[in-house]
């Protein structure tokens, strides 16, 4: 069993919007709505889920670039939750973020070798030489020709742009990386060459994964458990494989079935499509959030909020799990 | 007697191309593509392969620096590039008509959206009184699964959701019934949850009303899902097409492969495999590789390759390749 190396309980993020123009009272968006979940070490968790349902936000309050309304997050069993920005400073050498737009994530107005030792710099001291001497490996490490490092990002592809993003993250030796949809922005033929650069790096530098992402193919292909989140709330939480051939949440089945399969001879197969829009986190539906769509919804979905309920770890939110 | 399937749609060479300040960057190369009565048939490819570019030239919307500089746009027995301006105003939107790729900007935001579409109806059918055209529209908004159908047609686009927006779009485009509806990416920007919904929409609408459709996308499991015929573009140029099945089933243009071998799938026992890649990148279109343009990340690559264009091989009736693997008998 491997140990745990991050932990949230009950942790919450909620937005406070601006209140109208008319003076009506302030919206808030419940983001992130009392979550808990355990992160094993070297494992890669993948968390999933529609558009808003709150991947981002429950990405970066783990690695704490985002303050929690409530609850507590654990790094190695130490609560960090409450940490200063000084007591974060050693922490947060271990926790990294690759985000999703390889053009917007990079300054366009650094050369790749500052914005790849920018880490580095911030933390340790070292000479011009030395910087040198560790972004040329780094760049190496994920396939960049260090030649490159003097030039700036609007020079390069995509593809290579979100490595510039992978050797930044890893240049400080983390244990824990949130990658937040890493090769969303990617062509299909450049998604395969990060996807397979992120398994080898963490094979070679045993890394934890929290792996966002809604694409369910690729999830499948890189996670060893998946999170299946709606509307701020996690849905379903186990083994990939076993969630992905016995889904028990109403909502994992659908999300499932709907993914567009690459093989013409299943077309028919799987006329499972979800009916209704995705509800509102400012207005979330009474009981249980996905009740407004559940085909299965009786009486007490829309008045009790089922609680997350765990059994041989694999984990449920809901009042009529399938069989 | 054989059913003769008729083409609806036929192009043949269509060359498009736009003239920036650093070259000519040839957006549509010598492209030939055929849409029969009825059918579905995907166009994909990945950014910038000339995709929308092809489309935008069928609508003859292709604006400076572009320019359509040769080949032919047969619709229904008429070559489109030799209409004049005003016929190619009727036939949009009523014989032929587009969901844009940006579904936002493609909606006024000051207009209520039901207004907006009865518009384009009353534009093409300038007998139909305003209320007639109302109750058109409300019942296309109904066809097309938009709950509450009477009360979104006085609402703004921002008050709907994506999914709501782009049925919108799709209300828009087939008010007048036409017979070719072209669809650029019009499921990316939107959750599975309702991209599952309206894919299925389409096939629906495609078999009640016998539309054609033409649906451009990146994504190959949107094209196993609802095309009957595909076209596989790189750089510019169709490099294969065939029945969906076939394409599928028997790859033979070494990109196509590669596509498909670098999807990731969900099979279990696919899992932490080390995925195909294809090596290198999308070449700079302003200057595409000589020969045969995908030669500098072919696997398969030849001498002749480097130097020469391949030519379109016949496979059998349905499966075309641009590839000089399958030309040298
Ligand atoms: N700074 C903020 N202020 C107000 N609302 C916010 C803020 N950040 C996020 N939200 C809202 O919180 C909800 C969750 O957002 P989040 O970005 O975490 O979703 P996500 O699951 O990552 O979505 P996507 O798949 O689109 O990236 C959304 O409704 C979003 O609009
Ligand atoms: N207005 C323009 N000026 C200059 N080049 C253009 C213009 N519009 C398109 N192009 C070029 O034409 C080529 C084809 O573009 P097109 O928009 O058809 O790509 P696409 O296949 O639709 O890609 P995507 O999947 O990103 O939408 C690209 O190389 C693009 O840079
Ligand atoms: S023509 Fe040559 S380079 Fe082009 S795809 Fe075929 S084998 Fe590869
Ligand atoms: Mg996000
Ligand atoms: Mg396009």
């Amino acid at each position: 069993m491997n140990d745990i190396l991050v932990k949230v309980e009950n942790i919450k993020k909620y937005f406070a919007l601006d209140s109208g123009v008319m003076g009506d009272k302030g919206e808030v968006v419940h983001a992130v709505d009392d979550v808990s979940l355990e992160i094993k070490e070297n494992e890669t968790l993948a968390l999933v889920g529609e558009s808003g349902c709150g991947k981002s936000t429950l990405g970066r309050l783990l690695i704490r670039l985002l303050d929690p309304s409530s609850g507590h997050i654990y790094y190695k069993g130490e609560d960090i939750s409450q940490y200063s920005n000084r007591k974060m400073r050693k922490t947060r050498k271990e926790m990294q973020i690759i985000f999703q737009d390889p053009f917007a994530s990079l300054n366009p107005r650094m050369r790749i070798i500052d914005i790849i030792a920018e880490p580095l710099t911030t933390h340790i001291r070292m000479s011009q030489k030395e910087k040198k001497q560790r972004v040329s490996e780094l760049m190496k490490l994920v396939g960049l020709r260090s030649e490159y490092m003097m030039r700036y990002p609007h020079m390069f592809s995509g593809g290579q742009r979100q490595r510039i993003g992978i050797a930044r993250a890893i240049a400080l030796n983390p244990k824990f990386i949130v990658c937040d949809e890493p090769v969303s922005a990617l062509d299909v033929s450049i998604q395969s060459q990060v996807i397979n650069l992120l398994q080898d790096l963490q094979e070679q530098k045993d890394l934890t994964y929290l792996f966002i992402s809604h694409d369910l193919n690729i999830v499948s292909h890189i996670s060893d458990r998946v999170c299946v989140m709606f509307l701020g709330k996690v849905m379903e939480i186990g083994d990939t494989h076993e969630v992905y051939e016995h889904p028990l949440h109403p909502y994992t089945k659908f999300l499932l079935a709907a993914s567009p399969v690459p093989d013409p001879h299943l077309r028919n197969q799987k006329k499972l499509v979800l009916k209704g829009e995705i509800p509102s986190p400012i207005h979330v539906p009474s009981g249980c959030r996905f009740h407004t769509r559940c085909p299965f919804a009786r009486e007490i979905c829309k008045e009790k909020e089922p609680p997350l309920v765990t059994r041989e770890g694999r984990s449920i939110s809901c009042h009529f799990p399938l069989e | 007697m054989v059913d003769t399937i008729q083409p609806l749609l036929e192009i043949k060479h269509l060359k498009t191309q736009f003239f920036t300040s650093k070259g000519i960057v040839p957006g549509a190369d010598d492209v030939s593509l055929t849409i029969d009565k009825g059918k579905i048939v995907g166009v994909v490819g990945e950014s910038g392969c000339g995709k929308s570019v092809t489309a935008l030239s069928i609508m003859q919307l292709i604006s400076e620096p572009g320019k359509i500089v040769g080949g032919e746009i047969l619709f229904d027995g008429r070559d489109l590039l030799k209409s004049s301006k005003q016929q190619m105003y009727t036939i949009r939107g009523n014989e032929i008509s587009m969901i844009f790729q940006e579904p936002m900007t493609s909606l006024n935001p000051v207009y209520p959206v039901g207004k907006q579409v009865a518009e384009t109806l009353l534009i093409h059918n300038s007998h139909l009184s305003k209320e007639a055209a109302k109750k058109a529209v409300i019942n296309m908004f109904e066809l097309v699964g938009i709950p509450d159908a009477k009360r979104r047609f006085q609402v703004y686009p921002h008050q709907l959701s994506g999914g709501l927006r782009q049925r919108i779009m799709i209300a828009m485009a087939l008010i007048c019934k036409p017979k070719l509806l072209i669809a650029d990416e019009p499921t990316t920007a939107l959750d599975v949850t309702i991209e599952a919904q309206i894919l299925q929409l389409l096939k629906d609408l495609q078999e009640e009303i016998d539309t054609s459709i033409m649906i451009i996308t990146h994504n190959l499991g949107v094209v196993a899902e609802v095309c009957d015929d595909v076209y596989v573009m790189y750089a510019g140029k169709v490099v294969e097409h065939s029945d969906v099945f076939e394409l599928f089933d028997h790859p033979k243009h070494p990109y196509t492969k590669g596509l498909l071998k670098s999807m990731p799938r969900s099979d279990v026992d696919e899992q932490r495999r080390k995925l195909y890649s294809i090596k290198g990148m999308v070449p700079n279109m302003l200057r595409p590789p000589q020969g045969c343009r995908f030669h500098p990340r072919c696997s398969e690559a030849m001498d002749i390759c480097k130097k020469t264009e391949p030519t379109v091989v016949t496979i059998n009736e349905q499966h075309c390749v641009s590839c000089w693997k399958y030309n040298e008998r």
